[in-house]
């Protein structure tokens, strides 16, 4: 409680000499304080992991469109060895690319955008031009042959992890998973980006797998509750060029 | 003080305060986001870098919220504190800033950009009420922005006065509903993430902190309220030699607002504790220019009349007191607002000051 010969102090009046050393020690402690606050929060939080998502440079890409049922680029990678390298394809801010790649399915194309990866995995922003997507007429009707992803069925399984869009995880938000960015995700998935279901080991290294329903429709609606929490699946697991792909019955997916 | 409002009534102690908090927020912004950069690998564009601003700025809100529910108890238990109280509306008002950018970029980045609505996505996009872990935790901070929207934007004297002090007390009380919701906005949201304990030791610090302080300024004052002995309708302050001139001393009545009995020169008189301002503790003022003046803002009473000074016209409950010999007596019924009451004086003789 205050005393009477404390000093006292009215706003518009001058400061009282005794109180100028408390101010000057609340304007340090003000300082000091934020600052100390903001370095070790700072570096304390969350790795946002190597995502990468380089938009200094609009590229372009050639490969196998295939839309089946979401856009994917095969194309020849030497780092993928045999395997055709699977590219997911989106467009701009929260939008899948199935409407706008669905009248290129099947053909050969060059397309105009921006890479985005994480840990090996490739995806492709589409250019909002309406030049993006372009037919390649000279490498022949049929380019199947060459770049076509060898399906190859690897029987039923069952996992656990957690689903998330493709497009954030792979790099674009950082982090793209988890309770925080389950939001967001939603809006993604619900804007037709391909769902992902994503595993990880011991070592919290992801594996990457597209859902899809059992006769390998879109479950984009149907997963939508269940998007970012601990959930188990089951499914038929199929492998397409170098991606994994997971047909499942998404009425039973279960919470863990 | 209330004789015609003007937006803000500046003055120099006003400009410093703002120009020191405005020097923190950008200090703190600019280090958190220059240390993640530096420590964290750069982002490639303006998604990443927007992610960090919501944290920047999110902790930064918060950090603010604690130290504007510490200086409350921390002027009670000193005097010292007082020039932090005098300006703790802009302190206020701008936590609300920081936390509104927070929650902008949030709802656009988190949100937005994508098929639907984004505000009412805050609401739609996690429908998982009925679990703790998967809370939609974005809900808690919506409300929370909401209730310190309602304070910065009441927190003008204009506001005080039409809404009358109750109210606007009590509305300004929704502080503390605030912060609890802000404490489960993030124990549900980015503590569910983020796997560094630092997070949550410094929230549990805050908590504790905040807590500790509000008790212990609240036992403090207990413990000076002591009993006071009843003679008739009559209780006892103390010797009159015990009260320094131009000082007061508070009393509890069994019932009622706590009095302040003031004492100028060879006088004393008796009344409310409770500033018509913002409920400011009368008791602790001192006597500025004749007038007994509130230690919060300096609000200022002719002693003998419950009222400010013309052209003010505050007023507060006075009470009658008297002397018998060195004595101080009060009778705790309040008379009505700015009822003048003659001071009880002790004769020349009997003062030895
Ligand atoms: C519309 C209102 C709000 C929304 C939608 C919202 C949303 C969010 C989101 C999505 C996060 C997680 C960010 C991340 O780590 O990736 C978060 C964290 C946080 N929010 Fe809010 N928030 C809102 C209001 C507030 C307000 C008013 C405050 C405080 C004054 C606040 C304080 C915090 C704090 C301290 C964190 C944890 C720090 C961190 O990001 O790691 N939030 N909020
Ligand atoms: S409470 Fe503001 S001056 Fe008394």
């Amino acid at each position: 409680m205050p005393e009477p010969n404390d000093p006292f102090y009215v706003g518009y009046a001058p400061l009282p000499k005794r109180l100028r050393p408390w101010v000057l020690r609340f304007v340090l402690v003000w300082l000091v304080g934020l600052a100390g606050f903001a370095v070790v929060l700072a570096t304390k939080q969350q790795d946002p992991g190597p995502g990468e998502w380089d938009l200094s440079k609009q590229v372009a890409i050639e490969g196998l469109l295939r839309v089946d049922p979401y856009p994917v680029l095969f194309v020849h990678d030497p780092k993928a060895g045999d395997l055709a390298r699977a590219v997911l394809l989106v467009s701009e801010f929260k939008f899948g690319a199935q409407d706008r790649t669905q009248p290129f399915a099947g053909q050969a194309v060059r397309l105009q955008g921006h890479f985005i990866s994480r840990g090996g995995r490739g995806m492709f922003e589409l250019s909002s031009e309406s030049d993006a997507i372009q037919a390649l007429p000279n490498l022949g009707p049929n380019p199947e042959p060459t770049l076509a992803p060898t399906r190859e069925p690897l029987g039923p399984c069952t996992l656990q992890g957690e689903i998330a869009d493709s497009k954030c995880f792979l790099g674009v938000m950082k982090p793209g998973f988890g309770k925080t960015h389950r939001a967001c995700a939603v809006r993604c998935i619900s804007g037709g980006i391909t769902p992902i279901f994503v595993t990880r080991d011991a070592q919290r290294n992801a594996t990457l797998y597209v859902l899809t329903d059992l006769v390998g429709q879109p479950v984009n609606e149907a997963v939508l509750p269940f998007v970012a929490e601990p959930v188990e699946v089951q499914g038929n697991l199929e492998r397409r060029g170098d991606l994994f792909y997971l047909a499942i019955d998404p009425g039973k997916i279960m919470r863990k | 003080m209330s004789h015609g409002y003007v937006a803000v009534q500046w003055n120099r102690h006003k400009r410093m305060y703002d120009a020191w908090l405005v020097t923190g927020i950008v200090l703190y912004n600019v280090l958190f986001v220059g240390v993640t950069l530096l420590t964290h690998r750069p982002p490639e564009d303006v998604a990443p870098l927007a992610v960090i601003a919501m944290r920047s700025t999110s902790t930064c809100a918060f950090l603010m919220l604690h130290a504007i529910l510490s200086i409350g108890p921390l002027a009670r238990l000193s005097p010292h504190f007082a020039p932090l109280l005098y300006n703790r509306r802009h302190f206020g008002v701008a936590t609300f800033c920081v936390g509104l950018a927070h929650g902008l970029l949030a709802t656009l980045f988190y949100h937005g950009m994508g098929n639907g609505n984004a505000l009412l996505g805050i609401f739609t996009d996690n429908l998982r009420y009925d679990s703790l872990a998967q809370f939609p935790f974005q809900v808690l901070g919506l409300l929370a922005l909401g209730i310190l929207f309602l304070m910065a934007a009441t927190s003008h004297d204009f506001w005080l006065k039409n809404l009358g002090p109750g109210v606007w007390k009590a509305l300004h009380m929704f502080v503390y509903l605030a912060y609890g919701l802000l404490v489960m906005h993030v124990a549900l949201g980015a503590l569910q993430s983020e796997t560094n304990p630092a997070y949550v030791v410094a929230m549990g610090f805050g908590l504790v902190w905040v807590c500790g302080l509000h008790l212990l300024a609240g036992w403090r004052e207990h413990q000076a309220d002591g009993k006071p002995t009843q003679n008739g309708p009559w209780i006892e302050v103390g010797d009159f030699e015990q009260i320094q001139d131009g000082c007061a001393r508070v009393v509890t009545p069994p019932l009622g607002e706590r009095i302040a009995v003031v004492r100028q020169g060879q006088h004393v008189s008796a009344l409310s504790n409770v500033c018509a301002h913002q409920g400011g503790p009368l008791g602790e003022g001192r006597v500025i220019d004749g007038c007994l003046t509130c230690p919060w803002h300096g609000y200022q009473y002719l002693a003998d009349r419950g009222q400010s000074p013309p052209p003010f016209t505050e007023k507060v409950a006075t009470y009658r007191t008297k002397i018998e010999g060195q004595r101080v007596f009060v009778d705790p019924t309040p008379l009505p607002p700015g009822t003048p009451v003659e001071p009880a004086s002790v004769s020349r003789s009997h003062a030895r000051a």
